[in-house]
């Protein structure tokens, strides 16, 4: 290098010659980085596994000395698996698998006399956050009997349509709560009739029904590190905010309650939607929702805070500086005992999903 | 532009560039050569295949085994795996009823029974691959089970060979 000459180069050499060979670097590690961030990006893996997976499966059932039905969950990276009669092909939901042959992966499946039945199962997804499209997983079931094979989606709801709405993103929650033990608070204001002046909170059959149901930091104690609680924490809204501070719950989900609303059997769900804990806020809606797809309850998509009807802005400050929901449940009148115990599993599943994802 | 080279090498001026061109391409050599290993290194330590060949090959004896189109003796209400149906014991019927044969040839087997010819199914492909199954580029599964033959018990040999899927 001339540049380290005790001869003194000219403006070439000592200016140009550098440059040149910190482009050519920056060149090469661009290019490296590209290589390496499209091979983090490929879907490759989730392909191959996807239809060796359930290839292999269609394989095992070839081996079963009797009928038999396989059930279960796989989760499908927003792939679609189509079943073929001697292969299983998985590919990207925007992919044309007759035009594009790279983002293709196909599993031949060795013939037997058994048929299988031709099926194409498609991911339900849904748009997260800025327009991010999250699949659910697949419910995979496989029936064997004596002459066919069958895969088919299992539990598949119209109602996942409706999903499309939802802002659900994915954030990794499932750390954090090994860190310490965690205090979820599942408060339940119910103003009856009488709308949400400042004393009036009802100790409802609702809040009974919620809570009495309500297993989490039970039967999940023995794996999550979890300290749950659900009641109705006092007569008025101050009440309600000065246990919530004292008590300062690490998840904190208020259902409300007013049965002077005029929609029925509808949940609302709102999230703060500032600082850190949004994303959270927003998952968390999103696990409720999508646990109360099934459900005859009517539900809207998770929606901001600043969004709040007047009757629930007192204790919209409550909310703030935690992570938290409020569920508006509305008019409960019309909601059944199993419709309140959906509600309740559904919170249930949703935690316990936060925290395991 | 040989003739123009010879011309600049002939002034000191041309010596330079000749030198500065060939230290150049020694350069830029050295670049690719760098940048191609680099490749070739996050690529080995990247595993992206699925290596699923002896569980696939496992399966294919266990349908052999199991599976009431196969060997296994049925009737019209149950299977009996463990019990072979001597009569399925059988090229032909294997080859319709538990693995066909087609164009595409997935895999070969040689299934023996004690006391009995061995049969094939895609016996061709079986002959070539059977020797090749030291590389890395085919499997081999190799099953010796004892099954209930009528009343006797008899060793049953099945050979599975297949390249990579």
């Amino acid at each position: 290098m001339r540049i380290f000459s005790k001869k003194r180069g000219n403006i070439i050499e000592m200016v140009l010659n550098p440059l040149f060979h910190v482009l050519i670097a920056f060149g090469i590690i661009l290019l490296l980085l590209n290589y390496t961030t499209s091979v983090g990006k490929s879907s490759y893996y989730e392909r191959e596994f996807l239809s060796r997976n359930t290839g292999l499966m269609i394989e095992a059932l070839q081996a079963a000395p009797n009928n038999v039905t396989a059930k279960y969950t796989l989760s499908t990276h927003g792939l679609i698996l189509s079943f073929e009669k001697d292969k299983v092909v998985a590919y990207p939901h925007d992919v044309d698998p007759e035009t594009s042959n790279v983002k293709v992966s196909a599993y031949p499946i060795i013939p037997s006399s058994l048929k299988i039945d031709e099926n194409i199962l498609k991911p339900n997804i849904i748009t997260g956050a800025k327009g991010k499209e999250v699949p659910f997983p697949f419910k995979l079931s496989f029936q064997k009997t004596s002459e066919r094979i069958i895969p088919t989606t299992e539990g598949y709801s119209p109602k996942h349509e409706e999903q499309k709405e939802a802002n659900c993103i994915f954030v990794n929650t499932l750390d954090e709560v090994w860190a310490d033990q965690k205090k979820v608070l599942i408060d339940v204001i119910d103003v009856g009739k009488q709308g949400a002046t400042k004393d009036n909170i009802l100790s409802s059959t609702f809040a009974a029904g919620i809570c009495g149901s309500l297993t989490l930091g039970t039967s999940d104690k023995a794996f999550l590190p979890i300290n749950s609680d659900c009641k109705t924490l006092g007569m008025s809204i101050d009440d309600h905010i000065k246990k919530i501070e004292n008590l300062n719950p690490d998840l904190l989900i208020i259902l409300f309650v007013n049965t002077n609303n005029e929609t029925e059997n509808t949940l609302k769900i709102y999230y703060v939607g500032d600082g850190a804990d949004k994303n959270k806020e927003i998952k968390l809606a999103c696990q409720i929702i999508s646990k109360l797809l099934d459900a005859d309850i009517k539900y809207t998509s998770a929606q901001k805070i600043g969004g709040l009807p007047p009757y629930l802005s007192h204790i919209s400050s409550v909310l703030k500086g935690r992570t938290s929901i409020l569920i508006d449940v509305g008019n409960i009148n019309h909601l059944q005992n199993k419709d309140i115990k959906q509600i309740s599993e559904a919170l249930h599943d949703a935690v316990k999903t936060y925290y395991t994802s | 532009m040989l003739s123009r080279l010879t011309t600049l090498a002939k002034n000191k001026r041309g010596e330079e560039i000749a030198a500065d061109a060939t230290f150049w391409i020694f350069r830029i050599l050295l670049i690719l050569i760098l940048v191609f290993s680099l490749i070739f290194f996050v690529n080995t330590v990247i595993k992206k295949n699925i290596d699923t060949g002896t569980l696939e090959l496992d399966l294919v004896a266990a349908r052999i085994l199991y599976s009431p189109g196969c060997l296994s003796k049925s009737d019209e209400i149950r299977n009996y795996p463990g019990i072979i149906d001597k009569e399925k014991y059988d090229e032909n019927y294997l080859k319709l009823n538990c693995i066909k044969e087609t164009d595409r040839v997935l895999v070969g087997l040689m299934i023996s029974l004690e006391g009995q010819n061995p049969i094939y199914i895609n016996q061709e492909y079986y002959e070539d691959v059977e020797p090749l199954t030291f590389s890395k580029r085919y499997n081999k599964a190799e099953k010796n089970l004892p099954v209930i033959v009528g009343n006797e018990t008899k060793a049953l040999k099945i050979i599975v060979v297949a390249e990579k899927r």
